[in-house]
């Protein structure tokens, strides 16, 4: 393996994770909004 | 009847529409990796490690126009008061500051086996750092700020008189950079760009740009769901039916 | 009232509870000094060093007095809530921001005075061209005054964003830190000539800030 692979390689693989994990991050989120928003409702239709 | 079929198709192709946004992101992002890691031929001086090249100034381009966004964003804000600018903004700042580690991230794995360090305060990655710390104060003040429309307000003024900074604060790091001109210092990037490389660095900014489209579409969704619990949870109509 | 008669008021009233408090002074001072004092721990006894360093330390203190300064600005009104009263007056927005700033500007040139003076005792600095030292304060105090004043708005009203306060004005005063250093630093040693550019960088920095200032302090204030 050339010299300086690892830099390369560790470079990609953070790319791949921050856009990754950042994207992950927002389907987590709307799922939670989602689920919030459901609680409130169905709250305030049952109390 | 007729309008909630409406705002149910609406929904679901703006929904089908994001995702297309994300195949093709994912699609662009292969290719790029592709080109940059096999097809470009590696660098004559600085060997496979110039290769970072291809994500770096990508992130960093990306960087720079997340915060033109939320420039432009903040001014529509406080000219219009319409809420659809302060999200704009608000994602474009969060997936800006996303961009901007990055950047700065790969430009030290770039730097430390080209410089033998892992900072050297070069200019560029310097004024990056710099748009990072103020950008990274924007996003505070948002968190800590109760009041919708003062936050909406103040992160618009933030986001006007920080992008205004950075050129100021670029040329003032060339300028103190330049009083020390220290044994040769590689310029992050090959001496010339030929053909191959190029292509591979256009499309690395291609996927990027596509990826911050789609990334925006996502965040644009959240802000909205999340901005819909905020008012629901303050809302004290009662039987409200949604 | 024109809006320069506004700030102008503004800024007597600013300083003139300064001079009769000493609010700002009586604890500006000791916390410059201080500062410095504390410096001249962590980087001497090697007066090689410090001397090396002391312009750089000198705009340190004046930053982060700067920083204590223009939260005070604000702090002053908000605790009597005559903030609100400030809002409310048909006064020009702009005419309050450019009113603070001139009383922050004027507190910091004093302190100014007093730091120099002390660097100059503890670090052994000597000064060639003591013109173009201050024409560096004095543009360089304008510039940290005029961002302290336009965000020092948002500081006030609570403890965590007071806390983000010098998070957001370091990082935007960074120029006039680079700038007021290096004009500062050749000045002292007497190469006058390349003083001038970076005179001119603060200046521009002063001439921006306070332009968009006065065009976004509005924003700031409305509720």
């Amino acid at each position: 393996m050339a010299p300086n692979a690892g830099y390369v390689i560790a470079g990609y693989l953070i790319t791949a994770l921050a856009l990754g994990g950042y994207t992950l991050r927002l389907f987590a989120r709307a799922r939670e909004a989602k689920r919030r928003a459901q609680t409130i409702a169905d709250r305030r239709r049952d109390g | 009847m007729a309008a909630t079929a409406e705002r149910a198709l609406g929904k679901a192709t703006s929904r089908s529409g994001e995702h297309l946004l994300g195949i093709a992101a994912l699609v662009a992002l292969g290719v790029s990796a592709v080109m940059s890691l096999v097809v470009a031929p590696p660098d004559a001086v600085q060997g496979e490690v110039q290769r970072i090249m291809y994500v770096h100034v990508p992130s960093a381009w990306l960087a720079y126009l997340c915060f033109f966004v939320v420039f432009i964003a903040s001014i529509a804000y406080l000219k219009t008061k319409k809420t659809r600018w302060d999200r704009v903004a608000a994602a474009s700042a969060e997936i800006g500051v996303l961009f901007t580690s990055l950047a700065i991230v790969l430009g030290m794995l770039w730097g430390k086996p080209v410089w033998g360090t892992w900072w050297t305060w070069d200019p560029r990655l310097t004024t990056t750092a710099v748009l990072l710390m103020i950008y990274v104060a924007y996003l505070a003040i948002r968190r800590i700020t109760d009041n919708p429309s003062r936050r909406a307000r103040w992160a618009a003024v933030i986001g006007i008189v920080g992008f205004i900074d950075v050129p100021i604060v670029h040329l003032s790091v060339v300028w103190w950079r330049s009083l020390h001109q220290g044994p040769t210092l590689f310029r992050l990037g090959p001496p010339e760009i030929e053909g191959t490389m190029l292509l591979a660095l256009l499309l690395g900014v291609a996927a990027f740009t596509i990826t911050y489209a789609y990334l925006m579409t996502l965040r644009l969704r959240v802000g909205r769901l999340e901005e819909r619990v905020a008012r629901e949870a303050l809302s004290p109509l009662v039987g409200a039916e949604r | 009232m024109t809006s320069a008669r506004q700030a102008t008021l503004i800024a007597r009233k600013d300083l003139l509870i300064e001079v009769r408090g000493r609010h700002a002074l009586g604890t500006l001072v000791p916390f410059a000094a201080t500062v410095l004092v504390a410096f001249g721990f962590a980087f001497g006894p090697g007066r090689e060093v410090l001397e090396r360093v002391a312009p750089g330390l000198l705009w340190m203190a004046v930053l982060f007095s700067a920083v204590m300064a223009s939260r005070r600005a604000y702090q002053t009104e908000s605790e009597d809530g005559a903030l609100e009263g400030l809002l409310l007056a048909p006064i020009d927005k702009a005419a309050v921001f450019l009113g603070k700033a001139v009383a922050v500007t004027v507190e910091l040139l004093a302190l100014v005075i007093v730091v120099l003076l002390l660097v100059m005792v503890l670090f052994d600095l000597s000064v060639a061209d003591p013109f173009l030292v201050l024409a560096a304060f004095v543009l360089g105090a304008i510039g940290l005054a005029a961002v302290g004043s336009l965000f020092g708005v948002v500081a006030e009203s609570s403890r965590t964003r007071e806390a983000i306060f010098p998070m957001l004005v370091l990082p935007l005063v960074a120029p006039v830190l680079i700038a007021g250093v290096r004009a500062t630093d050749l000045a002292a040693a007497g190469r006058s000539g390349e003083v001038w550019s970076w005179l001119g960088l603060l200046a521009a920095f002063d001439v921006v800030f306070l332009s968009v200032g006065v065009l976004v302090f509005g924003y700031l204030l409305e509720d």
